[in-house]
């Protein structure tokens, strides 16, 4: 407790933080509120994300039941760890049966709860953040200071004066010069890497699938390339059915980021199977409880309902007051000061609970409306039960209860206070100074003085003006005009318009245009190499000959199945030098200006990924209105490998809340819609 | 609400200590619909600030005491604090979740329960009251008044319907910074979000800063006497009585 007020001040004056704080709160809250400007009944779809969450809190035994069976049945190695110990030594053995030496990690909040970089260090093996901002605090040595921007307390200058040193690059404070060193320094630990290990954000228990919502493309570098995968997830992030994403995926970008949907989505299902062309070829999951089932079975369980949006650390005063490093917790504000100690004891953490003012903001942004101040009560009680180290104010409440349940003792110590409070120093009827304990408050503020005690309220009196308002009170004054609704648009204007606001690029064709059209693009990028995906040959012959006929060296992106790990980087490489990829892409999302990529139509995950350019075809008659309707009808089926939901190209705001655009996946999204 | 009907007032200990003009005030826009006031005898603390402090057990004794006192009544309870209300309406079921006699008890409270600016629009029909006051006014809407209790609407509503548009100047929806025990637990940052609101309040060259939370007010107004700002702060019933609109006791 003395060492966070401490922490608690030290973060006050320091300036630095303090400008970043300001900066990044007003931009997140400003992103938040446009991107749910676009939601319509945004009020149904968080009161349906919380019945959804609940019910998988409510159900958790018998879902992850049937998670694991299913995960089992495609393929998924599954483990489970009851605390930090147990995930660690999960990941040693599963490290050091592939004689791995280099890990490379994509963001999982759950891997700085189970200190899992310290724990593979001590093995000597060397574990790589890919996440920009976890990149940055990781070559800091620091903790990231925000779940959803772990580097948000920095400053541009500071992350410029790091990479300098680091990574031996000229100084530079600007933004895409820095994103475009990690870049070039991270693509090479991909290609080398043994294992990727990532976190997961959702987990459907009907069908296996593990969802990942990435904007910089390091969550799909990580799930693809390395040969092995080690998905890192707590048991309580479930949903029962994979239509349940609908809603939740609603919520959680714009929650997070301010954004209709992040750049990527990735739906895994197990490891490579047959058609697929790369992939990792074992798949792990660790469902890691440290804490949970606990946390459950208290007066918090609400708690678990989280999605990890960071939302409520924006809005909250606190947290803008004192960032995430002073909570000493992976998990900071409003939500870190209930599962921290929910999870790891209130002895240890029971305190950051006090650091609120309860003022609310954090429920009203939840989206799934957890009663976060009637949380941190819960711990403020729970803490104060088991631990009360507060003697001074378990004296004072104690006797201010004796006295405030008797009129009688109240009113001869109100009687009191007033003939103290009338000698102590003041100016204007207010105090300027008031002995310890009260010297908190008149520290900094004056405080008013107790009513004179031989005056009885009843001698005052106030007469009203008038029960009427004033005349001049225009009736037009009163109400709002109703907001406009949007125009009634069709699948593929609200599709193309929604491409705008994500970057992409469209060249709309038809059928008997589209091969000049795209040999015209090729020739532009002045490119003579392609990643061609092996379904763009088969379902446009003519484009291929086409390719062919110009001289244009059509790369098949294929890793070979148990390749010796040298000719697995070697080919990596290779593919990595060429520029421009091509795909076919199997749907389009309307509402989100988004187009999906499933493996089983799309065995190349290379060809979307690694060039500089993904350049997509799609048809129009395959745009579908919103994720629902796609999960509704077409939805990915768990032999199919990995889905991914694009929308616009990779990009980062983690230095100074800057966009930029191409961090680890493709800085460009050509699509090629064919009506 | 008809004519002579009787209503129980709740007048906080805050107000009863520290801000008497705040309860003429008050008092008076009630007794404007000819309602009768009654100041139930005994009244003390609501619990609050022990409730808020994790000592459970003491705030179920001040809870107790006051669900006895104000059972002496039937009739609507008005209390000119959100935060208070709150605590009846919300804190109080909690507490007594484990003690059906008394639950059944705080429910029923709980549910003849009104905050003041909620009570006059939505049960008195009030739509508004004249005033001298001719200064900017800046409106505090407070935490536990707008999303504790969800009352966000009947303030601004009797604030449209008595003053200009202009003369009214909305403050953003942040905290005061207050917090109750967080204001002495945590002086330093309760000070820093405080002074954030204080930027706000001569950014937009406000007068006076209204509100129906005097714990609020009563940081924001001792933050600006301490740094020698003109600025005041009054409870919203007071810009509509005969008397200047301050808190000074």
């Amino acid at each position: 407790m003395k060492t966070f007020r401490n922490q608690i001040r030290r973060a006050l004056k320091d300036s630095i933080l303090q400008e970043a704080l300001q900066a990044y709160a007003q931009q997140r809250q400003l992103g938040r509120e446009k991107a749910f400007a676009s939601l319509l009944q945004s009020d149904q779809v968080r009161e349906m994300a919380r019945t959804i969450r609940l019910a998988a809190i409510q159900n958790l035994e018998p879902l992850l039941e049937r998670f694991t069976t299913q995960l089992k049945a495609i393929g998924v190695q599954v483990h489970y760890a009851k605390d930090a110990q147990e995930a660690q030594a999960i990941i040693q053995r599963i490290a050091s049966a592939n004689r791995a030496s280099l890990i490379v990690k994509s963001k999982s909040m759950l891997s700085e709860e189970i200190r899992m970089n310290q724990a593979l260090e001590y093995e000597g093996l060397k574990v790589v953040e890919t996440d920009l901002g976890e990149y940055i605090v990781q070559l800091r040595g620091e903790n990231p200071s925000h779940i959803i921007t772990p580097a948000m307390h920095l400053k541009r200058e500071q992350v410029a004066e790091t990479f300098a040193e680091r990574l031996a690059i000229p100084y530079s404070t600007n933004v895409p010069d820095l994103t475009h060193a990690a870049h070039q320094s991270l693509r090479e630990m991909f290609i080398n890497a043994e294992i990727g290990v990532s976190g997961v954000n959702f987990g459907i228990a009907e069908s296996g699938t593990l969802c990942i919502v990435t904007n910089e493309g390091n969550g799909r570098m990580v799930t693809t390339l390395p040969r092995v995968h080690i998905a890192l997830m707590g048991i309580e992030r479930l949903l029962p059915k994979l239509v349940d994403l609908s809603p939740l995926l609603q919520l959680l970008p714009r929650s997070a980021t301010g954004q209709k949907l992040t750049s990527y989505i990735s739906l895994l299902h197990g490891p490579r199977q047959g058609g697929d062309f790369d992939g990792s070829e074992e798949r792990h999951i660790i469902l890691i409880d440290n804490g949970r089932r606990a946390l459950r079975q208290s007066n918090l369980q609400e708690a678990l309902l989280c999605i990890r949006c960071g939302a409520c650390l924006n809005v909250c005063p606190v947290f803008q007051g004192i960032g995430g490093h002073a909570y000493a917790s992976p998990y900071p504000g409003p939500i870190g000061a209930v599962i921290s100690p929910g999870f790891w004891g209130m002895e240890a953490y029971g305190h950051l609970a006090k650091a609120s003012t309860l003022c609310g903001m954090c429920q009203e942004v939840c989206p799934v409306d957890i009663n976060l101040p009637s949380m941190l009560l819960e711990v403020r009680q729970e803490s104060q039960a088991q631990i009360s180290r507060n003697l001074t104010q378990s004296f004072f409440l104690r006797v201010y209860t004796w006295i405030m349940t008797s009129p009688r003792r109240y009113s001869w110590a109100t009687n009191l206070a007033a003939a103290v409070s009338h000698i102590l120093p003041q100016k204007s009827g207010w105090i300027r100074w008031a002995p310890p304990p009260f010297s908190a408050w008149t520290k900094t503020r004056d405080l008013p003085r107790f009513n004179k005690p031989n005056k009885s309220l009843g001698e005052f009196s106030a007469k009203l003006l008038s029960a009427e308002p004033a005349s001049h009170i225009d009736e037009a004054q009163k109400g709002h005009p109703e907001k406009a609704k949007p125009n009634h648009l069709n699948r593929i204007d609200l599709w193309l318009r929604h491409n705008e606001e994500v970057d992409s690029e469209v060249v709309i064709c038809d059928e008997s245009n589209l091969v000049t059209r795209l040999i015209e693009f090729v020739f532009k990028m002045q490119t003579d190499e392609i990643l061609l995906s092996p379904e763009v040959a088969q379902v446009y012959p003519e484009l291929s000959s086409a390719l062919n006929r110009e001289q244009i060296h059509l790369i098949n992106p294929y890793v070979p199945l148990k390749a010796e790990a040298e000719v697995r980087t070697a080919l990596l490489r290779s593919f990595d030098k060429v520029s421009l990829g091509i795909t076919t892409a199997n749907a389009g999302l309307a509402e989100t200006g988004s187009i999906i990529l499933t493996q089983a139509n799309v065995p190349s995950n290379l060809a979307s990924l690694l060039p500089h350019t993904h350049l997509a075809i799609l048809r129009a008659e395959d745009i579908y209105n919103d994720m629902a309707h796609w999960l509704g009808t077409s939805p990915p089926k768990n032999t199919e490998g990995t889905t991914v939901i694009l929308s616009g190209p990779s990009r980062t705001a983690d230095i100074e809340m800057t966009l930029t655009i191409g961090v680890h996946g493709p800085g460009r999204l050509m699509v090629f819609l064919v009506v | 609400m008809n004519r002579s009907d009787s209503i129980q007032l709740l007048r906080t200990c805050l107000i009863d200590s520290f801000f008497r003009d705040t309860y003429q005030a008050v008092i008076a826009t009630l007794e404007a619909k000819d309602l009768e006031v009654c100041i139930t005898d005994g009244q003390t603390c609501c619990g609050q600030p022990a409730y808020n402090a994790g000592f459970w057990n003491q705030a179920r004794l001040m809870a107790q005491h006051t669900i006895l006192t104000f059972e002496a009544r039937p009739g609507p309870v008005v209390i000119p604090s959100g935060s208070c209300a709150h605590m009846i309406k919300h804190g109080y079921p909690t507490i007594f979740r484990e003690d059906t006699d008394w639950l059944i008890r705080a429910n029923k409270l709980a549910e003849r329960t009104y905050e003041w600016s909620e009570f006059l629009v939505e049960v008195c029909g009030v739509q508004g009251f004249q005033s001298s006051f001719k200064g900017r006014i800046g409106y505090h809407a407070s935490c536990h008044l707008i999303r504790g209790l969800g009352v966000k609407q009947a303030p601004l509503l009797i604030l449209g319907n008595s003053f200009p548009e202009t003369q009214v100047h909305v403050l953003a929806q942040d905290c005061c910074g207050f917090g109750g025990v967080f204001s002495v637990e945590q002086p330093e940052l309760s000070t820093a979000i405080l002074d954030r609101k204080i930027e706000e309040l001569h950014a937009n060259a406000i007068e006076i800063v209204v509100g129906c939370d005097v714990s609020c007010l009563m940081q924001i107004e001792g933050r600006l006497r301490r740094t020698g700002s003109k600025v005041r702060c009054a409870h919203l019933a007071q810009l509509f009585v005969d008397q200047e609109p301050t808190l000074t006791s």
